[in-house]
Parts: C-alpha cells; structure tokens; sequence
C-alpha cells in the first residue's frame, strides 16, 4: 500500500503512532492531504479556501519539534478549520458576500492554540452563510456534497468540515455548534463530532451568529482524534468572558481510561421517549436502536427517561438565535468592513439598507428579520423573554433526566442526508432537521455524534448528551463503542 | 397576526427590492406561528434563562497594545489617511 492510501485509511492513534515514530512527516502529511483535497474539492466544494503557506510552514516548524522528541496531541496532524473562525491574514468569508473580501487581522483563540499544538492548518471550510442553516445550501460560495452520495446535502452549517473528514481530504477539522452545526453534519456524513461544554471553548475571533449558544468544537473520525483536539483548543481565555476558568482534563488519557476499565459495564443510558417519537424515519429508529443495543451488550443498563419539552425547543431555539443573531449583525453597515453597495445612496441610512440587503443572502436577513420582531418594543416579553424562560424548563428537564441517568442517547437526526432542494423552500422542515441537537445549547451541555451504521445507503449518527463539563464520559462512551465496531469509522470517497 | 414588512426591514436596515416582500411576508408568518406554540406553556414566575455560563470571569483592567490601524483599515470598503470615507451624507450650505 502506497503512503497515501495508508494514511487515509489510518486512526487517529495510528496516525499519531506514524507521527511519533517518524514512519511519516508531518510536511508529507500534510502535502498528501493538500493533494487529495484539492482534488476531490471540484466535485465535493468542501472547502472555500486553501492556507497551503501557512500548512506547510505549519508543518516543517512540527517536523523540528518532532525530532527534538515531542509527542503526542495533534502536532504535525493536518487540520481543516471552518471558514467562520479567523486565521491571521487569510480571507474570512463566513460563506456571505458580505466577507466575500475580509482578511482576518488578527486570530482566533482556537487558532492560536492550533498553532501552538503544531497543527499544519490545511485551509478554510464551507458552510452555510454565517452559520445559518442545516445543508449548507446557504453558502455564498455554492453548496458542499456529500461524499457518500453527492446528490445529497452534507448537513450545516458545519458540512464543509463535515465533508471534509468523511472523504478523508483532512483528518481533522473544526467546526462550529449553534443548534446542531457540529453534530447533524457530522451524522450525515458519518464522523464524530463534539459540541463541547458551554464555555469550554474561547469564542473570540469566531464570526458571532447568537453568541449565547455559538461553541467551537472538533470533528474527526474518531472519538479519539476529536478528543486530542479538544484538550488543545480547551481552556480559559482572557478574551472572551464566557469561557471558564477550570483545569482542561487531558481527554484523550480519560478516553482511553474508560475503555481500560471498562467503564461502560454499569453505565445508565437514558432514551427519551420524545427523541423516538414522530417524524423519526423508521430506518434510523431501527440503527439507532442496534447502536444502543451494542451498549447495552457491553454491560450498559438502559433507563428510559422524559424530557417533556423538547416540542417547545424549536420555538425556543429560533426566537433565541435569531434575537442574537440581529443584534450581532448590526455591525455590518457597509461602512467598517464588509460589502458595500456600489449603487449612489444619497444618506447613511440608504447605504446601509443596500448594502446589507446585497450582501446577505435570503436566510440571513430572514432571521435578522425575524430577530428584530422578537426584540422589538410591544414583542420583548411575548417572544424573547418568553423563550428565555423556556429555556429554563428546558434545561431543567435536562436536570431531572439526569438524576436517573449518566447520559442520554437518541438519533442525532430524524432522516439521514436530504436531496438537495428538498427542504429548502420551507424554514420550518429545514429547522426540523435540528430537533434533536437544538435543547443541548439552549442548555449548554456538551454533546457528540458518532456514527453508528446506514440505512438508505447513507450514515446514521447517534447522539450522546452528558451533563454540563463531561465532556471526557462522552467522548469514552464514543471511544468504547468505536474500539466495539470499528467498521463504523470507515470513510468516503476512497 | 400578520407583519409590517416595511417597519420590519426599515429597523433592521436592510432594504427591500421587488418580490422581497412577499416572500419574507410569507415566511415570517410561517415561523411566527411556529413561535407562537410557546404560549401553550404557563411561564409565570420562572426566571428567564440567558447565558449558559456558569461564571463571568473578568480580566484585569489593563490597557493592551491594539491592533495595528493599518492592518484593520484594510478591509475597510473605502478608506483615507486611516478614516473611513462614507458618502456625502449633508446638503450643500446654502449661502
């Protein structure tokens, strides 16, 4: 087997071992995954932007360090980072005209402590148009297909990163989580991925949607490689208020521990009947089903359990996001940065109107819409406060199930991959999408998808909750079933 | 309840060309009725939910060196000498 073939096949464990044990450099890593992403990329549009300078700097200075004798993490593994995040002096478009043209000034946190982990960062990932959407039809710069199947969507917003990974054009990638931009993707196109903790990640330098849900986190393969990234990006950051200041447990290490001993014999799994209800396409019932199944075979003890609001979380969710998301966007005025209309305004209010109206795409300014009625004088508390308070029972069903349970199970979506055009002229199918993923941020708790088999040809994801900071009991539960059923981290396109 | 799409687009500062209004008339309403399930539930008394944050950690008050002007002017649509240039925006004094 070629190097190339070896290394698209490979785990995030043998892929790190190739690293550590110098069968491979990082600087080949890297140009072999630049290679195959390049071109796979006419067909799939899984990326809007390549960083091959940065990559490839990225990767010589992880090749020094390598052979000084550091190990281990994610240093010299290639890494694709959504297009919403900011990466010093390269474009970030968050998929809209309206950045069609920005160069980022300065980094994300996230991408700081990329680099410092000696991550070669292969380039900049689609999505839908400032992370508004479940298919990543919203983006400006065309849709990302799916690699199981290209006439379907790959899911979104985060489906460039999704995609990504599926066809093994980077073995690692960054996406962002609103509602279920990290994990529907992920379920769709047959990786895991992790919404971590509210909090856990620093959001400054990330392009701002409803920055009371917005988190950061990995996708991979495997549960392991989205644990290695997640302990580099983790952490306290002084420049964003919200991130907590509390010690990031090395994830990859707990992982492993829990497979050691054992730790799923014993483990309460809550099924929430409202998870299994209407509109679940029998076929993902009946996988998901087995998935659980696995566990239960394992030494898992199944408890079922309610979270009797989950029907309010999509009301919930979009009064939430879409208040948040007009008052983030106020700051694109055609003014500071961003689109500008080239048609001749005669006052400050025209030029603002016009060019926000050619520079955001139809469902952008449909939840800016959206959120400025929420929030608008007469509406306040029928809608914004209304939701906020729905919000509170919502994570307090949490609360309760997980007084009978360690964590929670279910699909991570109704369907497998939709059609392209198959939702999109109706918002509410489309949000439906998202039904499972919305109440873990409307909570903050941290949540995963992992695949676990197909059905209509295409993958299935399960969905694991935990309570608030377990981050590391999902990612052993994920990193448990996979060392189980290995066969489920297959990839696409090979 | 239906929507003024023109007071709507007026306070989000996005303009409205031909067909716009229709089309966000007709989707407003289809998520606004969706919204509207939430007054099945009695919120009474429950203490409105904002911020999934367990701690607001403040950093130190002190002054950090800024980003470089030249380097944020940059992606400025229309710029000079470090200021941003808007159209005329005031009429001509009249004498």
């Amino acid at each position: 087997m070629s190097l190339n073939a070896q290394l698209l096949h490979a785990s995030y464990k043998e892929l790190r071992t190739a690293l550590d044990e110098k069968e491979v450099s990082s600087i080949e890593l890297t140009q072999a995954f630049l290679e195959r992403s390049k071109k796979l990329n006419t067909d799939l549009n899984a990326y809007i932007s390549f960083t091959d300078d940065l990559a490839l700097e990225q990767a010589r200075e992880a090749d020094k360090r390598i052979a000084q004798g550091e190990k281990g993490g994610i240093l010299g593994m290639p890494i694709a980072v959504k297009d919403l995040i900011l990466v010093k002096d390269y474009k970030c478009t968050a998929a809209s005209k309206m950045l069609e043209s920005f160069t980022a000034p300065y980094d994300a946190s996230v991408v700081t402590r990329l680099k410092q982990a000696g991550a070669p960062i292969l380039g900049k990932t689609n999505l839908d148009e400032f992370a508004m959407g479940s298919s990543n039809e919203n983006s400006y710069f065309g849709a990302t297909k799916n690699p199981w199947d290209t006439a379907y969507v790959p899911g979104g917003s985060s489906g460039g990163s999704g995609a990504a990974v599926a066809a093994r054009m980077a073995p690692l990638s960054l996406g962002t989580d609103t509602g279920g931009s990290i994990r529907q993707p992920a379920a769709l196109c047959g990786i895991t991925g992790i919404k971590p903790t509210y909090g856990r990640v620093s959001r400054y330098g990330v392009v701002a949607f409803a920055s009371s849900l917005d988190q950061v986190g990995p996708m991979c393969a495997d549960a392991l490689g989205s644990a290695a990234v997640l302990e580099s990006i983790s952490g306290h950051d002084v420049h964003d208020a919200t991130s907590v200041s509390a010690k990031v447990p090395s994830f990859v290490a707990l992982a492993e521990k829990f497979v050691v001993e054992n730790k799923i014999k014993g483990l309460r799994i809550g099924l929430p009947k409202e998870f299994f209800s209407e509109g679940l396409d029998p076929a993902v019932d009946k996988v998901i089903k087995e998935a659980v199944s696995v566990f239960k075979g394992a030494g898992a003890t199944v408890v079922d359990i309610e979270l009797p609001h989950t029907k309010y979380s999509l009301a919930t969710y979009y009064i939430i996001c879409s208040s948040e998301c007009s008052s983030n966007l106020a700051r694109y005025d055609g003014i500071h940065y961003g689109h500008r209309t080239s048609k001749k305004t005669t006052n400050l209010e025209e030029l603002y109107s016009l060019s926000r109206r050619e520079g955001f795409g139809e469902e952008v300014r449909l939840r800016v819409l959206l959120g400025t009625f929420a929030l608008s004088s007469g509406y306040y508390d029928a809608y914004y406060r209304k939701a906020s308070q729905m919000r509170t029972l919502l994570r307090d069903d949490f609360k309760k199930a997980f007084e009978k349970c360690d964590l929670i199970a279910g699909p991570t979506s109704p369907t497998t991959a939709f059609k392209f055009g198959e939702k999109s002229g109706n918002p509410i199918q489309m949000y439906l999408s998202d039904v499972y993923t919305l109440s873990t941020n409307l909570a903050g708790l941290p949540g995963l998808s992992m695949n676990v088999g197909y059905a209509n040809k295409l993958p299935v994801g399960l969905q694991l909750l935990g309570p608030w900071w377990r981050d590391d009991l999902l990612l052993g539960a994920a990193h448990a079933y996979q060392t189980l059923q290995p066969e489920t981290l297959k990839g696409a396109m090979l | 309840m239906s929507v003024n799409v023109e007071v709507l687009a007026s306070l989000a500062r996005i303009a409205l060309e031909e067909g716009d209004h229709e089309k966000i008339e007709h989707k407003v309403n289809q998520v606004l009725e969706a919204f509207n399930q939430l007054n099945q539930v009695k919120t009474d008394g429950i203490e409105p939910f904002f911020y999934a944050s367990p701690e607001m950690t403040l950093r130190e008050d002190v002054p950090e060196a800024p980003l470089p002007v030249e380097a944020l002017m940059k992606n400025a649509p229309d710029s000079s000498d470090n200021c941003f240039r808007i159209p005329k925006v005031v009429g001509d004094i009249e004498s």
